[in-house]
């Protein structure tokens, strides 16, 4: 349940004037956010509440000064930004899942070189990609065949990756962090804006 | 402190602006774990996550100073291991926005300017 809103006021005050209670801010609006936004976004699955949550609270956090109270209450604001980010993850999410091609069934097509060739990108045998591939980790190059097979689930990369017993939010931050590595690794070596 | 809070923390860690992404950074690097980040920081879990919403501590040497000595005192880490952590996390960030550069010339003059500061 949300505290009265002078209470929160005073707490996004004191934000302002000392990011380093930001800890003490999270406190007070995080769990209440969590809760409105999972009671008004019914369909949303608990991992996506808190997370839509959370990155509402790491907005205002970074950036307490672009909320105006004069406009609207702090749960109010909080709350637009979650639904935001809630949707969009959302829709982010049905979108992929709408236009991706069953693993199997592009096996089945392609028996011996599924992973060649299928788009004008540049292809994984091109020498530059092979180079930065052969340098990563090998935990790094089981994350690259998981996004390879458009696998998109954080389990199951926390897992390749040997921290599936780390809590959900670090396995999160982390899988992101290698996908994103590799990502840019990739893009550098085919020169490419990473 | 709830564990929503504590699971905020972490998330910080994809962010540059957050003291938590140098130490999501430094743990990667070393191989830490969260106990062995506690123990480096000689600290409690409340407080390390307390310290991971901080922001990263200012880049010129009297603003790192000062943010390290304030965050270390008022959240009860070890000053010298928060210095050494977030001084990683620092340069870990601009070596990545450097290499985010449209170019390896714009990328190579950015580290040629941290070579030679004026």
């Amino acid at each position: 349940m949300w505290l009265p809103d002078d209470t929160l006021l005073a707490a996004w005050t004191r934000l302002i004037d000392d990011p380093d209670t930001a800890a003490a801010f999270a406190e007070l609006v995080l769990e209440p956010l969590a809760d409105e936004l999972a009671w008004r976004v019914p369909p949303a699955t608990p991992d996506e509440v808190a997370t839509a949550a959370e990155i509402a609270v790491l907005a205002v956090i970074k950036r307490p000064e672009r909320y105006d109270p004069a406009r609207l209450p702090l749960p109010a604001y909080l709350l637009m930004i979650a639904r935001r980010k809630l949707k969009t993850a959302q829709t982010a999410e049905r979108r992929h899942h709408k236009s991706r091609i069953p693993w199997d069934s592009v096996e089945d097509r392609l028996p011996a070189q599924n992973e060649d060739g299928e788009d004008d990108g540049p292809s994984f045998d091109a020498p530059e990609l092979r180079a930065v591939i052969a340098a990563f980790t090998p935990a790094e190059r089981r994350a690259l065949d998981l996004q390879r097979g458009g696998e998109r689930r954080t389990a199951v990369f926390a897992d390749a990756l040997g921290i599936a017993d780390r809590p959900a939010a670090e396995q999160e931050a982390e899988v992101k962090r290698v996908k994103d590595r590799i990502l840019k690794r990739l893009r550098r070596a085919v020169g490419g804006a990473p | 402190m709830t564990d929503a809070v504590m699971r905020l923390a972490v998330r910080a860690g994809c962010d540059p602006h957050f003291l938590a992404f140098a130490f999501a950074e430094y743990a990667e690097s070393e191989g830490l774990d969260e106990a062995g980040v506690l123990a480096l920081l000689a600290t409690t879990p409340e407080g390390l996550a307390s310290a991971r919403l901080c922001r990263m501590p200012r880049p010129d040497p009297a603003g790192f100073r000062e943010d390290v000595n304030r965050i270390a005192a008022k959240f009860g880490l070890n000053r010298d291991a928060l210095a050494v952590v977030a001084k990683r996390g620092q340069v870990t960030a601009e070596l990545r926005r450097a290499a985010a550069e449209p170019s390896a010339e714009s990328a190579a003059a950015l580290l040629a300017a941290r070579d030679h500061p004026e």
